[in-house]
């Protein structure tokens, strides 16, 4: 393992912030990144093949964790001869660490977000320069895998997003074994993120959505870690046995149904994620918070799975209670505005 | 009369509703409102962008004073945000969400899409409009008006009147498409985006500048028959002939400039400090020649922190 730092930045009162890549490579010869004398290999000798990102946001720590736990499964791998050689996997799992030490979701100097400036540009604005170091090491390798989260106050259920353009469709997010692949269209903000540029300059990139994302959740950081060995698997990047996980659906993320509340108030959920509902089923309650009478019963529209589940306690008129992936996949609608309630907004 | 654009339903026995004001001219019939010129001006998307809330005030006190010179319909929209403007948050409070990626927003989507799409279709239709921004609380502007260059055409008569400093026609690749102005100028209702002072704070002589500058628009619209100010002729430039300074390092700024105009290539505009040890870090001097109209404010600054716009000119040109 070749542990770098991929860029250094000065801070106020505080020590530099320093960007982390952990990279794992063995030539047919035997020799590693980060081996000792005769050992060493470059970096140059190898095709770049897959590469992890998580933490451009300061609150993605179930996403930063579960790169450490990719990162400790790699060196094991490394250890035991099974990562293919000839191919450099690269692991960076925290992309903006003095945001993830102040707690904060964006950028501590300015509340930009870290991901709204890709490609970036290394003489512009502080986020900008961060994302210019971030791209220029991240580009050109293989397949992207980034975790990210939702801003939206739920939870999703864990899955693998894709996108419809640009650049190559040689995608299959079906490969990481998870229940569900989303398909986004692209609208004119999806055009700074990480994602979008990789798939820019030719990478095969995915976005991967864990349920958490500013506490830890072991269970789900783990099935995230397999679905990530599963997809190296398949790519011939390691050798693992590994098993098949969930056969995956596959749907646009227009055909999701949105369930929103009609009624401001306190919101008590009633179905869970992944639950099974039949059209009718009561999903949630809106209560008068002042009262305690009921002033909604929130009930499923159309039989699907609970895909979304909103978390805040307080719900404002037409908040966006669940998502239900529906029973009957709807076929790729006509193109229409993007959402604004996009994860990525 | 403050009328209600849009409103909905929070959590605990409160509506969010957002307001304007309508001032017409005396004795207008009901049914005549519908053929009147129109103006609307906005302020308060960004909660901590408050140098609007003064301008709004202005023009309500100057045609209370003169009702009778009111020729057609002022629509004072003082809060678009106003959760945001009454709690110093610069977006959209519950979420992190900046309320100018929104637009035009959508009916029966989330509460803050509804409320954009309520807006948009409340100013849609008026002869001019106006968002009035206050840059962010890191930089100080002299009073501008940004263009974007598909609506170039439209929108420089109007913004030859409006008595700010210059004029900036961005490009329009650079131009971000959820925000209301783009909105706007996408339904023919030509929107002129102002920027004007820094966050948090009012400056009284920006306010009344823009005051004038909205009573000449008011004018040239049919909505005003009463004495105007004489405006001053903005400079118009294009992205390429603006300079920027940033950062390179991190500490403390400190100005060497005034916040009022010319500068020469290579004038001192200011320096990073590091306060322990009474060392200069970094001494930040002008790429070019010509007008200082963005200076930073907020003094801790990062490598890559945006210090000064200048846009660059002969000595000779934009003399008011
Ligand atoms: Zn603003």
């Amino acid at each position: 393992m070749l542990e770098e730092t991929l860029f250094s930045m000065t801070m106020p009162y505080r020590q530099d912030m320093k960007i982390k890549s952990f990279s794992f490579g063995v030539t047919p010869d035997g020799r590693k990144l980060g081996g000792d004398g005769d050992a060493r290999a470059c970096a140059d000798e190898f095709e770049d093949a897959a590469c992890f990102v998580a933490g451009i946001r300061g609150n993605e720590v179930q996403q930063t964790y579960i790169c450490a736990r990719i990162v400790r499964k790699l060196r094991k791998l490394e250890a035991q001869g099974a990562i293919t050689a000839g191919k450099r996997i690269m692991v960076i799992p925290c992309a903006n660490p003095a945001s993830m030490n102040n707690h904060k979701r964006f950028w501590v100097g300015d509340n930009t977000d870290v991901n709204r400036m890709m490609p970036g540009y290394s003489l512009g604005e502080t986020t900008q320069r961060i994302a210019g170091a971030l791209f220029e090491h991240v580009k050109g390798f293989h397949y992207g895998i980034h975790f990210a989260s939702f801003y939206l106050e739920g939870d999703f259920m864990d899955h693998v997003r894709v996108m419809s353009g640009p650049g190559i469709q040689t995608d299959n997010g079906a490969d990481f074994g998870l229940a569900y692949v989303s398909k986004h269209v692209p609208g004119s903000f999806d055009t700074t993120t990480l994602h979008y540029n990789w798939r820019l300059w030719d990478t095969e990139a995915y976005t991967l959505y864990t349920k958490e994302t500013d506490l830890v959740n072991d269970e789900s950081a783990a099935s995230m870690v397999r679905a990530c060995l599963r997809f190296l698997d398949a790519r011939g990047l390691i050798d693992r046995p590994c098993h098949g996980g969930m056969r995956a659906t596959t749907f646009s993320e227009r055909g999701l149904v949105a369930v929103r509340v009609s009624r401001g108030g306190i919101f008590r959920g009633v179905s869970d994620l992944g639950d099974v509902v039949s059209e009718g089923a009561l999903l949630a309650q809106v209560l008068d918070p002042l009262r305690g009478d009921v002033l909604e019963e929130v009930r499923a529209p159309e039989g699907g799975v609970v895909f979304f589940a909103c978390r805040t306690p307080l719900v404002n008129e037409q908040t966006l209670a669940f998502q239900l992936v529906p029973r009957r996949i709807r076929k790729e609608q006509p193109d229409e505005r993007g959402n604004f309630l996009d994860p990525e907004a | 009369m403050i009328q209600v654009v849009s409103s909905y339903q929070m959590a605990v026995d409160e509506d969010l509703e957002v307001i304007k004001n309508r001032l017409v001219p005396e004795g207008a019939a009901f049914d005549d409102l519908e053929t009147l010129p129109r103006i609307a001006i906005v302020s308060g998307i960004h909660g901590d962008e408050l140098e609007g809330q003064f301008t709004c005030f202005e023009v309500a006190r100057r045609i209370n004073e003169h009702p009778e010179y009111l020729t057609g319909i002022v629509d004072i929209y003082p809060a678009l945000n106003p959760l945001g403007v009454g709690a110093i948050y610069r977006g959209i409070p519950q979420f992190d969400l900046d309320m100018n990626r929104v637009f035009p927003g959508k009916n029966s989507a989330s509460p803050f899409e509804s409320m954009a799409a309520d807006i948009v279709a409340d100013i849609a239709g008026a002869t001019i409009s106006l968002d009035i921004h206050a840059s962010n609380i890191y930089l100080r502007e002299l009073p501008q008006i940004r263009i974007n260059e598909v609506s170039e055409q439209t929108l420089m008569p109007w913004a030859m009147e409006s008595n700010v400093d210059f004029v900036w026609v961005h490009g329009n690749a650079t131009v971000l498409k959820g925000t209301l102005a783009y909105s706007l100028n996408a339904l023919d209702t030509p929107c002129l985006v102002v920027e004007m002072g820094v966050g948090m704070r009012l400056t009284r002589e920006y306010g009344e500048q823009l005051a004038d500058g909205i009573f000449s628009l008011m004018r040239k619209a049919g909505i005003w028959s009463g004495p105007v100010a004489k405006v001053r002729r903005p400079i118009v430039s294009v992205d390429g002939e603006v300079g920027f300074v940033n950062a390179d390092a991190a500490g403390v700024f400190m100005p060497e400039v005034k916040h009022d105009g010319r500068v020469g290539k290579g004038q001192v505009i200011g320096h990073v400090l590091d306060a322990a040890t009474g060392r200069v870090l970094q001494e930040l001097t002008s790429p070019a020649d010509g007008l200082l109209f963005t200076l930073r404010e907020y003094p801790i600054v990062y490598p890559g922190s945006l210090i000064a716009r200048v846009l660059a000119m002969s000595s000779s040109e934009g003399v008011n």
